[in-house]
């Protein structure tokens, strides 16, 4: 199954993708943390994190780069982590403003579903994020993700306070949504 | 509670006869611990994740000391220091004693008067009706629900949160709790 929609491909970290994880992980809104990290990440820091990681077969994460298919510009990552084997993952999500509202996030963040439910099995996949960013919360809402927990005002972010919020995503739900698929996957608790 | 109740840290003597409670059949599922799986495990097995606690990465972890080890307390505030969380498990030979209320109490006060903390979370899983009352007692709010947070006896398991905010901490302790 190539990891491809409609508007993206994606693919592994390549050395020219680096000057873009700076830029995106520099770029205050589109850092996806409760709280800022300074932006001083340099290439060479970069480098050492992609490059240092070693070849396993027993990986709990995966991180792509996002590349839109009309002119192979990269637009961003996806990602996933602290996979629970044929249970949970945790997903994420980073797109260079330049592409917001184009489709690529929805359609990336989507393919990345597809693999985390068709390939690795997962029963539920789930999401950390802050009510401040308002975009965010809509677009993971029209992947399918709904509100599980959130505490209030427990963000500063921006000069200002918001709700600190989990989303989730059950396997079946992600199914509901895309009935061209059928879920062949037998349910263990079922 | 007749007991003092003081958190102190986890020393290297503690690791055997905290690992040797935390083994205990009725803490399947319950003992806090990262990563813990929920089946009976043995003492040398939980000893190794036990020693982590010595010195942990990202919180910290007490002993439950009333005259004794009665329990472990942990917390956390990797994702951010507004809202750390808490946790706290109970020799099961020792509970319903009020070990748990007044260690849950000893965290939560440490937390929001020495840490920036605007809330305190912490988190039961939905089939331990037991636990669900005590987090209850503690006076936080309901935060929502992590949907299928495990598996347990041929059925999927919610984990329900709490989090008790500053100004309801606040509120308690000028009441005199």
């Amino acid at each position: 199954m190539p990891l491809e929609g409609e508007l993206v491909r994606l693919r592994e970290v390549r050395e020219d993708d680096l000057a873009m994880f700076v830029r995106l992980r520099n770029d205050l809104t589109t850092q996806g943390w409760s709280r800022a990290l300074p932006p001083d990440y340099t290439l060479e820091m970069m480098r050492r994190r992609y490059w240092d990681r070693d070849f396993s077969y027993r990986r709990d994460h995966g991180i792509f780069v996002v590349e839109v298919k009309d002119g192979g510009e990269a637009a961003g990552t996806v990602s996933y982590s602290d996979v629970i084997d044929r249970m949970e993952a945790t997903w994420g999500l980073a797109i260079d403003q330049r592409f917001w509202g184009s489709g690529v996030a929805h359609d990336a963040g989507d393919v990345l579903l597809r693999f985390l439910f068709e390939e690795l099995g997962m029963r539920v996949v789930r999401l950390y994020t802050q009510t401040e960013n308002e975009r965010a919360v809509a677009a993971f809402r029209k992947l399918g993700f709904r509100e599980a927990v959130r505490v209030p005002l427990a963000i500063f972010k921006g000069g200002r306070h918001a709700d600190n919020l989990s989303m989730d995503l059950l396997r079946e739900e992600w199914y509901a949504i895309h009935p061209d698929l059928e879920d062949r996957m037998i349910d263990p608790f079922r | 509670m007749s007991a003092d109740h003081r958190l102190r840290p986890v020393e290297s003597e503690d690791v055997a006869p905290l690992a040797r409670m935390l083994a205990h059949p009725s803490l399947v599922g319950r003992r806090g611990l990262h990563d813990d799986r929920p089946v009976l495990r043995s003492v040398a097995s939980i000893s190794k994740t036990v020693e982590s606690l010595v010195d942990p990465e990202h919180g910290d972890a007490w002993i439950v000391d009333a005259d004794a080890i009665v329990g472990l307390a942990t917390a956390g505030w990797w994702w951010d220091a507004l809202i750390p969380w808490a946790n706290v498990v109970i020799d099961p030979d020792r509970q319903r004693h009020g070990h748990g209320t007044a260690a849950a109490r000893l965290v939560i006060d440490h937390l929001f008067e020495n840490t920036p903390a605007l809330a305190v979370e912490y988190a039961v899983p939905s089939w331990d009706a037991d636990a669900l009352s005590f987090a209850d007692s503690l006076g936080g709010d309901r935060t929502g629900i992590r949907r299928r947070d495990g598996a347990r006896r041929g059925r999927y398991f919610d984990g329900i949160h709490f989090a008790l905010t500053r100004s309801t901490w606040e509120a308690r302790h000028a009441a005199g709790r």
